[in-house]
């Protein structure tokens, strides 16, 4: 009678993590659904038939010749040279700062971490704007590709490093570490606009547009970092996760049960700040996917860190590239940056989860 | 299982908070740490299971100094349950608990881990609660979760800070009443931090009474727990009843008698 009692709770477990690993399988399988779906978006009207043969061909090998085959060529150009790049790109991009908001979240033990608000992102803007304005770089590549991207890791971490000195101060409310996050990132706002006013048109459209984020004029060669960085920190990560949850318990409880939040916690925090500012580096700032694609997660599948960062991880590349096909249908001449999709799509969305959210997940 | 402290002191800063404790715990037993606020109770225990490392002196747990274990050996030697825990982020009952099964698992849950829950759960009466979200819980049954988080830790000493406090009577009597028995059926030293003096005479084994960052008094409920004791230690007169051969104070404020009788009119009836 007991053994069946316990049975039954295990069976009942099981269905419990069955319901998240559907969730992070749903979403992955989405993620390569939209996948195609992007390829078929943009000036060039090609059909969905088209767009796979042009696809599967290409993999296979085939080229064609720019007189005879122009027409093939040109397509098979459109897709592979942009459609392609700029779907991984905005799958990339979405699950890196999916999930570095949801380490930063656990780690901070605070809902509103984010790479945004504790100013790891507004660092490493201000590392592009030095790198762009002034033609600096800490490597003393200048305004290259290497520049802005080492200019940008090196300043997000001063924030990690403010965080990190300062945490025994901050122990006693996690609210004090985002307001100190928030002063960081007013003082780079206000260095990156001085910058700004004191800089060339050219200069100020090419900050700007990092400013709002956007996926424009990004090719294949801006995805290995990207890809590597975001890779490399899930595989960081993912193996961490069951101490993550034991992260978000008092730093003294986690201690008793026989894990040092301290170094798991900086180390946590050197991983998402490079993440973030790789991704910073290359397209800008897009908000809000990194302070609620986790919150979205925990509404539907609970904080287990073990399940959280996998689902923000598909939820996340899922959402970003829904929101880039969404405002290339809108329009694809005008290049509505993709912050603002991210923004006008997930906030609605958000609100109203808040709402109906009659246990509080928070 | 032996807790041997000897000489140790502990300063925050250069805040003493504890000098010159010397200590022995020997067997399974319930004992209660009795004290004011701030007299470093916590402390003392946080310096027990390596939380905190004393300033000067030494605490050994079986013959073997504790700065020689590592935090994970000594998870599975000393669960402790705080008096109060976060709930930020919160999980299932089921994976709360699994947390405490930390220090013996890995990535994955096993299905022994499983059943140890379950068992745990079981034991304290709240399986019922096992897929609820830990913050949908009372205040009573989040003592249990904790509770049960410190035992699927399967110590040999259990440490709690302030496990009644925010409990109705009737649980208050429950808790102690299980911490008492899992000192007997399971052979677990529990070590309860507490501010109800009548509930650790009733139940504890020994008491450790503290007074200004030193051990005042340690002994059975009956030789710790006297009038000038409790007079010296919280400025508190009281008359001390004997209840089956254990003390129970009953507290007097003479401030209280000496104030004005009840204002006329403060009426406070349920009409009909």
């Amino acid at each position: 009678m007991a053994d069946q009692v316990q049975a039954d709770f295990k069976e009942q477990y099981g269905h419990y993590i069955w319901r998240k690993l559907l969730f992070i399988a749903v979403f992955i399988a989405a993620t390569f659904f939209l996948f195609w779906v992007s390829l078929q978006i943009g000036t060039r009207d090609l059909s969905v038939a088209e767009v796979f043969d042009y696809f599967i061909k290409h993999i296979q090998g085939v080229t064609y010749d720019k007189v005879e085959q122009r027409l093939d060529f040109f397509n098979d150009n459109i897709i592979w040279n942009y459609r392609v790049p700029r779907a991984l790109l905005c799958i990339v991009c979405g699950a890196g700062l999916a999930i570095a908001g949801a380490i930063m979240q656990s780690v901070m033990k605070n809902p509103l971490a984010d790479p945004y608000t504790t100013g790891v992102s507004s660092g490493a803007l201000f590392g592009v704007a030095i790198a762009t304005a002034l033609g600096f770089s800490i490597g003393g590549g200048g305004f290259s590709d290497v520049g802005i991207v080492t200019n940008a890791v090196v300043l997000a971490m001063v924030p990690v490093v403010v965080i990190v000195l300062f945490s025994p101060f901050f122990r006693r409310s996690p609210s004090t570490l985002i307001l100190a996050g928030v002063a960081v990132s007013y003082l780079f706002n206000a260095l990156t606009s001085i910058l700004m006013v004191s800089t060339n048109e050219e200069n100020l459209s090419i900050v700007y547009r990092w400013q709002v984020g956007s996926f424009v004029d990004l090719s294949w060669d801006s995805l290995p970092f990207m890809t590597v960085a975001v890779i490399a920190g899930i595989a960081i990560i993912l193996p961490l996760s069951n101490k993550l949850n034991l992260m978000s318990l008092d730093d003294k409880d986690a201690k008793s049960l026989g894990m040092n939040s301290e170094r798991l916690r900086i180390l946590c925090l050197v991983v998402l700040s490079f993440i973030a500012a790789t991704i910073v580096s290359y397209v800008g700032i897009v908000g809000f996917v990194g302070l609620v694609i986790p919150h979205m997660v925990r509404m539907v599948i609970g904080s287990d860190n073990r399940y959280l960062i996998p689902g923000s991880v598909a939820l996340g590349a899922f959402f970003l590239l829904a929101c880039d096909i969404l405002s290339r249908y809108i329009d694809v001449g005008s290049d509505i940056p993709v912050g603002v999709v991210t923004s006008f799509v997930g906030a609605p969305i958000f609100l109203y989860l808040i709402i109906r959210q009659k246990s509080g997940v928070w | 299982m032996e807790i041997k402290i000897n000489a140790m002191a502990f300063s925050y800063a250069s805040v003493p908070v504890l000098k010159g404790i010397s200590l022995v715990i020997e067997e399974p037993q319930f004992v209660s740490i009795l004290g004011p606020n701030g007299v470093g109770k916590s402390t003392l225990i946080h310096c027990i299971n390596k939380i905190l490392d004393p300033t000067s002196g030494t605490v050994f747990l079986d013959g073997k100094n504790v700065r020689d274990y590592t935090l994970k050996e000594m998870a599975k030697e000393i669960g402790y349950v705080p008096y109060s825990s976060s709930d930020t982020f919160p999980l299932s009952v089921v994976d709360t608990v699994l947390m405490g099964r930390h220090p013996h698992a890995g990535w994955k849950t096993s299905d022994e881990d499983l059943e140890i829950v379950y068992d745990t759960l079981t034991k304290l009466g709240i399986e019922d609660l096992a897929m609820r979200s830990f913050n949908e819980l009372s205040a009573g049954q989040h003592q249990k979760v904790m509770l049960a988080r410190g035992l699927v830790q399967k110590p040999k000493v259990l440490l709690l800070d302030e496990p009644t406090s925010n409990l109705d009577v009737k649980h208050q009597l429950g808790i102690s009443r299980l911490l008492k028995k899992l000192s007997r059926d399971e052979g677990i030293l529990v070590i309860m931090i507490s501010h109800d003096l009548n509930i650790a005479s009733k139940y504890s084994d020994n008491i450790i009474l503290m007074h200004g960052g030193a051990i005042f008094a340690v002994g059975t409920p009956a030789e710790v727990l006297t009038r000038e004791n409790v007079l010296t230690v919280y400025g508190v007169d009281s008359e001390i009843i004997d209840d089956g051969g254990r003390p129970h104070l009953v507290m007097k404020d003479l401030e209280s008698d000496e104030c004005a009788p009840m204002p006329e009119g403060a009426v406070c009836i349920c009409p009909n």
